[in-house]
């Protein structure tokens, strides 16, 4: 029983669960004014790092996409960056 | 300064406001002064004032690259914020600002403003030429940060696996592969190739399990 639950559950590729590294340390803060702390929330073309792929939770990813939203509005960090 | 505020339900906001980078020392004080002035008048108080200095913009404003940031923050109500906001699209030289409600129902007396605070004088040395090492460093870091994402990636697989090693070992492991290369962009696609095959291989013993379990 376990097995076969587990195994559909990998094909569909949903392994890498990560825990939201805002509720593991309540100290970090999600600042739009430091746009270092939430550059690791943005691709390199300035996009927004999904919450499958960064692993935060819902809640904090909201705070993230405001942050970033915000550092963007006041050019701290770019809308979209060309390379 | 009119009547004081009432001893609560004032509201702490802060603006960001970017200076054009040719404007000069004498009008960086008059649009300090001008901020100032209207925060007393409507009998505010300001709670702290900054100059982050000359910065690189993420993206040109009004043609320029760069501007002087200066920070704010004070106490106040909404009809404050469109005030300052009026004057500060007004000032010529001000090329954007940000307005950002941070606190409601904030006591007056209960924040203390020491003196050192309230300073439009940048407190770090300008450094126009830096600014594009800056981005270069910036560059760094992203490509760092990348390669972070994958390590953790592979740990926390690898960590699974271990968990998960009663159940049968050569599915395990090619599940985390399969899944390793789907998350990274970069995975070439001879990889990806073999991943697939291994999912097939997967995907048979899965329904094998299943025959057997019934």
């Amino acid at each position: 029983m376990m097995d076969r639950k587990s195994d559909s559950r990998r094909r569909g590729g949903s392994r890498r669960r990560r825990v939201c590294r805002f509720c593991i340390d309540k100290n970090l803060k999600i600042d739009y004014k430091d746009p270092q702390g939430i550059r690791y929330f943005i691709t390199e073309r300035g996009k927004i790092v999904p919450r499958r792929i960064s692993g935060n939770c819902a809640k904090h990813q909201r705070c993230v996409c405001l942050a970033v939203k915000r550092a963007r509005n006041i050019a701290l960090m770019p809308f979209t960056a060309s390379k | 300064m009119a009547e004081p505020l009432p001893a609560h339900r004032s509201r702490e906001y802060e603006t960001i406001f970017i200076v054009h980078p040719e404007t000069q020392a004498e009008t960086m004080d008059q649009i300090a002064d001008r901020v100032t002035d209207v925060i007393s008048r409507l009998s505010g108080k300001l709670l702290k004032a900054e100059n982050w200095g000359k910065r690189r913009l993420a993206y040109p404003v009004k043609k320029q690259q760069s501007g002087y940031y200066i920070y704010v923050r004070y106490l106040g109500y909404s009809d404050m914020v469109h005030e300052i906001e009026r004057n500060l699209r007004m000032l010529e030289p001000v090329i954007k600002h940000i307005s950002v409600k941070i606190e409601e129902d904030v006591n007056p007396d209960s924040r203390q403003v020491a003196d050192s605070d309230i300073s439009f004088v940048p407190q770090v040395e300008e450094e126009p030429e830096a600014s594009t090492d800056e981005e270069e460093s910036d560059d760094d870091d992203e490509n760092f940060e990348d390669d972070d994402f994958n390590g953790d990636n592979e740990t926390e697989a690898d960590a699974d696996s271990n968990t998960d090693s009663s159940a049968d070992s050569n599915a395990d492991s090619s599940a985390d592969s399969n899944a390793d290369s789907s998350a990274d962009s970069n995975a070439d696609s001879s990889a990806d190739a073999n991943t697939d095959d291994n999912a097939d291989d997967e995907a048979v013993d899965g329904a094998d399990n299943k025959n057997a379990d019934e």
